[in-house]
């Protein structure tokens, strides 16, 4: 086990120059730099470009910003945003924990529906519990992510019942404790639904396949012809072993708790770190979009390996040598 | 279990009673000495008003902002020496220095400050801070974007301090829009000093610096920011204005910027009275907060002349590339372009009302010339103008030897009209524009071939690589003061767009027009000014280097509770005279 996980780490450092590099390229390939949009202003003369374009290191070839960045890496400093001109480190944790508690609550609403349902689908096949589970479910998947934001967002100015995106109300400093969770909580609703909807309609559907095949295995033919009760099979037996690729799964939804909501931030305000990194790709500010591309692929590298060790946990035909 | 339960249970009882909503009216803290009298309706305090804006600040530094989501929430904490009333457009003394004196020769400013005005945190203002902002703002290794216009000729302005309360400004030469540019935010000494003498100037007042760090002199100061969320201004208890009853401003308790993804969250917003402004409205959003103008309590004002513009221009380059020796623009088109009656004929060609009926839904004005009508003091209606007429175009281009057959174009050696108009992809009103301006083209014979390409792709072309034949963009509002146009007149100007920084005027009108400029600059005398820069409205027209597309009428909206709304052109439209704005009673 240790060595496994001792490999596995060794293997993310390539992985991770990699992934590095080839953004790298691709960012300082594409046409025009964070300096151009200023170049169209009467205001901002060339010269305070060029001091601009020195002080921020872009006057370099694009092979000498990686290798300098990549050296700051091992230092672990992410170096500065061009906009903020503050650390990159300190803008990504100012909105992290934002991102996380959305992404954390679409999880849990997605998880705690969609494994219920994909059991009781299949437990009764055919049904119309099932035959509706699969019209949502398709439903669900096929709706696109902004479609759903929008109508949300025109449900909420229609009826009034829930704010128009954000994260708090305006006087939430002047709450109670107990009112500011309500606020948050009031206001996590409807994201919450958005960014879980697809998450439901698929995990639905594959709890229900895995939960097939398994009810069709001979164990549980024994475990039902020795007496047991249909529910407690269904549980015990049927549900622990449906889980178990599920957890894989689970592995790349850690990966995306931080970079899954670029979407829903955007359009429902959430002030998470979707919105500053949308921003920071549009306006070129280089190290502010590294710094978050090394961080959601050290999550997704991370992920799957918690995935994997916790399947070998769970399941003990899974052995990591 | 159950004890913990308890003593968590009365805790949060506890928290829950913890309420600070208010802000105290601190009336204890004297008067200045010499106080700023504002005219306005005499109001009532308290309130908080909330504006949505897409877009928030990146820093809070009043020298180092170079983009109007920061400037936009700065400004409301700033003064300078002078201010400028929005509604006149004209310099007044409501700023920092009460008074002020100019020598004979025109040069030698001095300034007579306010005594007696304190920093937010109790510091009292003088003229070290003054100081110390013009010493910071020509450091050289800091290079503020407003530096250039402080600067004439290469030389710098001396500003000596005579002693707490008196600065003497002395500049090159006569300088006219000195008194203008001179209203820009001066920041606190005491507060600055250290990061700038350990040379991290542009970090400080970042969006990370403790609101409770920070000092300002205007009617507002920092409360809180929360990134991607809201900036909470609340009221400076040392403002040093007060009303015509002795009363001080602020009337407002606290300002609140909502940060919203988007313009259809900030007009979603204000229809659904979660805001109380709304500084511009879409022509697409016009209709629905029109309909809604009785039930949601509001007045939707409109602002005739915006002050931005939009415009079409060829290349004028006649010059060899030194590095390639070809041509930046085939000589057989440069010679359409260059000539004045190509560019005026196109110019007629040009559908000013339908581009306003059908892209901007009517909400549009027909624009000619680098003023818009906005601009009452500069504006000069005696231009040329080049109303829709396609006779008129065909005319001129019969003229200048163009002949037209099977409803096609040829110059007077038979080669045929065409050619390719960039504009960027990002903005699609300006390609729907495009596309209509090529129909009325086509009636001509002449093709034009639309290329949207991405705006920092276009940006290389307009200023490095040259490799274009027409372009379609416009260029912001900004000041209205012509100085603020220099570098779009003058040849040697970076965005003189159709030849960027000429080493020698290519034209004799274009070295008319840079001899006129400069000669403005120098005159103080306001009348005198005027003529000048109305023969360089005239010259331009006259040449038409730049084909001008229609501007846009500005609404905007608010409450109708609020008082002492002054809507202007000039930004910030709403909140210019925020000290101003109270609640009424309901």
């Amino acid at each position: 086990m240790h060595t496994y996980i001792l490999r596995r780490l060794l293997h993310t450092i390539p992985l991770i120059i990699g992934i590095t590099f080839i953004s790298f390229i691709l960012i300082t390939m594409a046409p025009g730099d964070y300096l151009s949009k200023f170049k169209m202003n009467p205001q901002i003369s060339p010269e305070k470009i060029e001091i601009m374009k020195v002080k921020f290191g872009l006057d370099k070839p694009w092979y000498i910003q990686y290798l300098k960045w990549l050296w700051a890496i091992l230092h672990l400093d992410f170096g500065t945003s061009f906009t903020y001109q503050i650390s990159v480190t300190s803008l990504i944790l100012q909105r992290l924990l934002n991102t996380f508690i959305l992404s954390f609550s679409a999880l849990l609403f997605s998880w705690t529906i969609a494994i219920p349902i994909g059991i009781l689908c299949a437990t009764y096949r055919f049904s119309l519990i099932d035959k509706l589970g699969s019209f949502f479910s398709f439903l669900g998947q096929s709706i696109s992510e902004i479609l759903l934001a929008l109508a949300m967002l025109f449900l909420a100015l229609k009826t009034k019942w829930f704010p128009l995106g954000g994260m708090h109300s305006i006087n939430y400093e002047y709450l109670s404790l107990g009112d500011k969770i309500l606020d948050l909580l009031h206001h996590l609703i409807l994201p919450t639904i958005v960014l879980g909807v697809f998450s439901i309609a698929h995990l639905t559907r594959y709890m229900r396949s895995q939960m097939l095949d398994i009810l069709k295995s001979e164990y549980i033919t024994t475990a039902l012809s020795k007496g047991l009760s249909k529910s407690s099979v269904i549980i015990k037996h049927g549900a622990r072993n449906a889980i178990n690729p599920l957890v894989t799964l689970l592995g790349f939804e850690i990966a995306g708790l931080l970079s899954g909501a670029f979407i829903v931030e955007n359009i429902m305000a959430w002030p998470g770190l979707g919105r500053l990194i949308m921003e920071a790709l549009f306006s070129q500010d280089l190290y502010l979009v590294m710094g978050s591309l090394f961080m959601s692929s050290i999550l997704l590298i991370f992920g799957n390996l918690i995935a994997d060790i916790l399947l070998s946990l769970i399941d003990p035909r899974i052995r990591l040598d | 279990m159950k004890k913990y339960a308890i003593v968590i249970i009365i805790s949060i009882f506890l928290l829950s009673c913890d309420q600070k909503s208010k802000v105290k009216l601190t009336q204890d803290i004297p008067l200045p000495h010499d106080p700023a009298t504002s005219n306005c309706t005499v109001g009532k305090y308290g309130g908080t008003l909330v504006i949505a804006s897409a877009g928030e600040p990146k820093t809070f530094n009043p020298i180092m902002c170079n983009e109007s989501s920061s400037s936009d929430v700065i400004s409301r904490m700033c003064e300078g020496l002078t201010t400028i009333n929005n509604k006149t457009q004209k310099v007044t003394n409501q700023g920092l220095a009460k008074s002020w004196k100019v020598s004979k020769d025109g040069k030698c400013w001095t300034f007579n400050l306010r005594k007696g005005i304190y920093w937010s945190d109790g510091h009292p203002f003088t003229a070290d801070d003054v100081i110390f902002t013009f010493k910071v703002i020509y450091d050289p290794k800091i290079h503020p974007a407003t530096v250039d216009s402080l600067i004439v000729n290469g030389k710098k302005f001396k500003v000596e301090k005579i002693d707490n309360y008196t600065v003497k400004i002395t500049t090159p030469t006569i300088y006219a829009p000195f008194l203008r540019v001179i209203s820009l935010a001066i920041i606190p000494k005491h507060k600055f000093e250290k990061s700038y003498q350990e040379g991290n100037f542009e970090s400080a007042y970042s969006v990370n610096t403790k609101p409770e760090n920070m000092a300002w002199i205007g009617s507002f100061k920092l409360e809180k920011f929360l990134p991607a969320q809201k900036t909470v201004l609340v009221r400076n208890p040392y403002y040093f204005k007060i009303d015509k009853k002795r009363n001080r401003l602020p009337y407002l308790d606290r300002i609140v910027f909502v940060a919203v993804p988007d313009f259809n969250a900030v007009s979603m917003n204000f229809l659904a009275g979660e805001t109380d402004l709304i500084d511009s409205i879409r022509s697409e959003d016009y209709a629905p907060i029109k309909a809604a103008e009785k039930k949601g309590n509001y007045t939707i004002y409109k602002i005739n002349y915006g002050l931005g513009s939009s415009f079409l221009w060829f290349n004028l380059r006649t010059d060899k590339n030194p590095k390639t020796s070809k041509y930046y623009v085939n000589p057989i088109k440069s010679k359409w372009f260059t000539n004045v009656e190509f560019r005026q004929a196109l110019s007629h060609a040009i559908d000013q009302k339908s581009i306003i009926d059908t892209i901007f839904l009517g909400m549009g004005y027909q624009r000619w010339g680098i003023d818009s009508p906005a601009a009452k003091i500069w504006y000069n209606p005696d231009i040329k103008k080049y109303p829709f007429s396609l006779k008129k175009s065909e005319q001129l281009l019969t003229k200048a030897g163009f002949i037209k057959k099977d409803n096609i174009l040829y110059d007077s050696k038979g080669n045929r009209v065409e050619f390719t108009l960039f504009t960027n992809s990002e903005n699609d009103v300006r390609i729907k524009i495009a596309n209509l301006i090529k129909h009325d083209y086509q009636k001509l014979g002449v093709t034009m071939h639309i290329n949207p390409v991405d705006f920092n792709s276009l940006v290389s072309k307009i200023n490095d690589t040259f490799d274009y034949e027409a372009c379609l963009l416009g260029l912001g509002g900004g000041d209205i003061d012509p100085v603020s146009h220099m570098n779009v007149l003058k040849s040697s100007g970076f965005t003189h767009l159709w030849w960027p920084k000429q080493k020698k005027p290519a034209t004799l009108w274009e070295a008319e027009i840079d001899e006129l400029m400069d000669k403005q600059l120098t005159t103080l005398e306001f009348k005198k000014r005027r003529e000048i820069y109305n023969k360089v409205q005239e010259i331009i027209m006259n040449n038409c280097p730049m084909l001008y597309l229609p501007g846009r009428t500005l609404y905007l909206a608010a409450k109708n509770k609020i008082g002492n709304i002054k809507p202007t052109v000039l930004e910030h439209r709403l909140l210019w005279n925020q000290e101003e704005l109270y609640f009424r009673d309901q």
